[in-house]
């Protein structure tokens, strides 16, 4: 039973990471990113890759993904938000194609990446890199919310012409800093997951995978404790109900869908409602 | 202590958009304690200067240069050197003015330190409540820290803006570089403005400052600087007269049978908590009636809580060509009333053509070839974003009236505007009025050149009354 919750709480913990990750970006940093995804899947198949073919490969990887994470932190500025999310989604697709057509990587299959150091399904020491990881991003958007540094972020957001009023405080050297430390805590959590499962597969990459991860995202807005509460309860629901009422964890993430969407569209509707008696 | 050796000199500065020559060759000395006043039309450059000066965009040739000591500092190769010494203010903060008062000062003041790890609500209470007294006197009354900027008059924000530019850590700066300062005050606040600016230039801090209204003259300039197109804006002029200004009385004549464009009986309008007593206004068509009152004093919450536009609430009785309703929200919809609303950072992406057609849209006609003549005087084919702010006010008025709508309500329609484009106003303004018979309810801290109604909101029993002045 331990060793159920201890795998509850892993997986739990690292989806909530990436969860906390893309709140980052997109809620605080206001940068449309909605593929956090692959971000987690290419620390994955590096870290598959590395162990199957040694660190050599695991240090190209790591230098390959420093590269993208530049490349899409340069793009912020120069791409309207639009192509800069289509740009981040169209990536995805990339992604899952490049690695499906790779007989290296394993194809449509995947590839194992077990380790012997932290040894796959076995959550205990997981824990250990899975809590930390979580309690690191949400002190980051605690952090942001209450510090200057914070107020720094919200500034990088706005207009020009606001800008101009305030300084020539260097908002894009944050803005790129906190875009690192959340792609950094996505690749943890990415690395993290492919070591705990003990194989990746092309699926990573899928847009099937984003949304559940956007939702959740935006949902949780800019506080860290109501961003961490929803990403928790968001991925524990389907095994917290499949440990207690014994269905699959695949029916009851349907189910968990079925819910939130009904959450949405209620909120949605009441909150048309309430514009509608102020106005 | 104030350091007063020192030069900063601007060495031909040249910007171009495209193919138009902003200015070239510009050579400008700014020395402590000294005002320098920026003239011309609107869209001369004036603006482009002030942002280069200060850092903020490039300038396509020419360097500034701090001397002080025997040594010579390029500010272009440190800007956080210049960020320090010359401060600039825009002339519309935007997004700015969802934040709260406090927060507001502290990011306007330059106390923001964008690394530091500390609690941002320990900085900034700490530093309002150091400048809350300075601020409180330039405002002239009570400063809420946590209500949010917007809640107060386009006239207090910027009273609030300039006198937070000046009060940060680094106090004060070698140079102030101030946009249009007097835009959106009343007369009281224009008053409260120069004198906070000339305190300021009494410190020893320059002054550069690009404003229409005359009564920036009481800062007494060194230097004028003149921007292209060579227009003379030293003094107000007087308004061209127009033929048209001279028949307003007839039109009123002639329509004065009619049912009211908009009739209010007992209303009380306005944001929550400030709200504005009407006990009678009637307005028929091609009429003008004017509302001033002092910056705050709840005008703009006024036209909104007739509009119905949230926040603001409105109770008592509302008739829009004789149908009683209980605001005009519907007849804002449907085209028959257009409002031109004083923050003009609206389409700043897209065409002034487009934005004519988008206006043009709720209207059943095409658009009128006068709206058409006006806007073309902006540049059809320019960005909103490229207009300068009084071409945005020129283009702001022909949005509302290119619908041809049956009443507009226009607020501030001349904050920001130079005087060639204030005749083009009023005469947009007159056309409508005697061609359509466009009614027109207008927010304005100054009288216009034309036939119109004047109101004024003065407290009276402790809350504010909309009353009949002459």
């Amino acid at each position: 039973m331990n060793a159920q919750w201890a795998d509850i709480g892993v997986r739990t913990l690292l989806d909530s990471s990436l969860v906390l990750a893309q709140v980052l970006i997109l809620n605080r940093l206001g940068i449309p990113f909605a593929a956090i995804t692959l971000f987690a899947g290419l620390a994955a198949y590096g870290v598959a890759t590395a162990l199957h073919f040694g660190p050599l490969l695991f240090i190209l990887a790591v230098a390959l993904s420093v590269l993208l994470v530049v490349v899409f932190t340069a793009l912020v500025r120069a791409l309207p938000q639009d192509s800069y999310l289509l740009l981040t989604l169209a990536m995805l697709g990339v992604g899952g194609a490049l690695v499906s057509a790779s007989a290296t990587l394993g194809g449509q299959l995947g590839m194992s990446s077990t380790s012997s150091v932290l040894r796959a399904q076995e959550p205990g020491p997981f824990l250990w890199c899975a809590v930390p990881l979580f309690l690191l991003a949400f002190g980051l958007i605690w952090l942001l919310e209450r510090s200057q540094f914070g107020l720094a972020v919200e500034v990088a957001r706005m207009a020009r012409q606001e800008k101009q009023a305030i300084s020539l405080i260097p908002l894009w050297p944050i803005t790129a800093l906190v875009f690192f430390i959340a792609s950094g805590l996505a690749f943890s959590s990415g690395a993290f997951q492919a070591l705990y499962t003990g194989r990746v597969d092309p699926n990573v990459f899928r847009i099937e995978n984003a949304i559940p991860l956007l939702v959740a995202t935006l949902a949780g807005g800019r506080s860290p404790w109501r961003a961490s509460a929803i990403a928790l309860t968001f991925f524990i629901f389907p095994d917290l109900f499949s440990l207690l009422v014994g269905y699959q964890r695949n029916a009851m993430a349907q189910v968990r869908e079925i819910i939130w969407s009904v959450a949405i569209i209620i909120l949605a509707e009441k909150q048309l409602a309430g514009a509608r008696i102020v106005r | 202590m104030v350091d007063t050796d020192w030069v900063i000199s601007v060495h031909k500065a040249s910007k171009r958009f495209g193919a138009d020559v902003l200015f070239e060759s510009l050579d400008l000395e700014i020395k402590p304690g000294k005002a320098i006043r920026l003239c011309g039309p609107n869209g001369a450059g004036k603006t482009q200067f002030l942002l280069g000066l200060a850092g903020l965009v490039p300038f396509d040739e020419g360097e500034v240069v701090l001397h002080q000591d025997g040594t010579r500092k390029s500010f272009s190769s440190d800007p956080y050197l210049r960020d320090r010494d010359i401060r600039y203010i825009p002339d519309s903060l935007g997004e700015l003015t969802f934040r709260s008062v406090a927060e507001f000062a502290f990011l306007l003041s330059r106390s923001l330190r964008p690394f530091h790890l500390g609690s941002r609500a320990d900085a900034v209470t700490q530093f309002f409540e150091r400048v809350r007294p300075h601020l409180e006197q330039v405002f002239g009354g009570t400063l809420c820290a946590e209500a949010p900027v917007a809640a107060l008059s386009f006239g207090q924000q910027r009273c609030l803006a300039i006198a937070a530019a000046v009060a940060g850590p680094a106090l004060p700066p070698r140079a102030l570089v101030v946009d249009e300062p007097l835009t959106g005050l009343d007369a009281s606040g224009v008053e409260e403005i120069v004198e906070l600016l000339s305190e300021v230039k009494r410190q020893g801090v320059a002054l550069l400052v690009a404003e229409h209204r005359p009564q920036i003259e009481k800062l007494d300039f060194a230097e004028t600087v003149q921007f292209p197109y060579h227009r003379d804006c030293t003094e107000e002029a007087p308004p061209r007269s127009h033929p048209a200004w001279e028949g307003g009385d007839a039109v009123k004549a002639g329509r004065a049978e009619t049912a009211p464009l908009l009739a209010l009986d007992s209303v009380r309008a306005g944001y929550p908590g400030a709200t504005v007593q009407c006990d009678e206004l009637r307005l028929g068509p091609g009429e003008i009636a004017v509302i001033t009152g002092d910056n705050g004093a709840g005008k703009t919450g006024l036209l909104k809580g007739l509009l119905g536009l949230p926040p603001t609430t409105i109770t008592g009785r509302v008739e829009f060509e004789g149908v009683a309703v209980p605001n005009l929200a519907a007849a804002l919809k449907s085209g028959k009333i257009r409002y031109m609303r004083q923050n003009r950072s609206s389409f700043l992406g897209l065409r002034v053509a487009d934005v004519v057609k988008i206006a043009a849209w709720a209207g059943e006609s095409p658009v009128p070839l006068k709206v058409l003549e006006v806007a073309r005087r902006t540049g059809l084919r320019k960005r909103v974003e490229q207009l300068s702010a009084g071409n945005r006010a020129l283009l702001a008025l022909v949005q509302a009236l290119a619908g041809r709508p049956r009443l507009a309500l226009l607020d501030e329609p001349t904050a920001n505007v130079d005087p060639a484009n204030r005749v083009e106003i009023f005469s947009l303004i007159e056309h409508a009025r005697q061609e359509w018979g466009t009614g027109f309810l207008v927010v304005e801290h100054t009288r216009l050149p034309l036939p119109a109604r004047y109101y004024r909101i003065e407290r009276n029993h402790g809350y504010p009354r909309l009353l009949p002045c002459g």
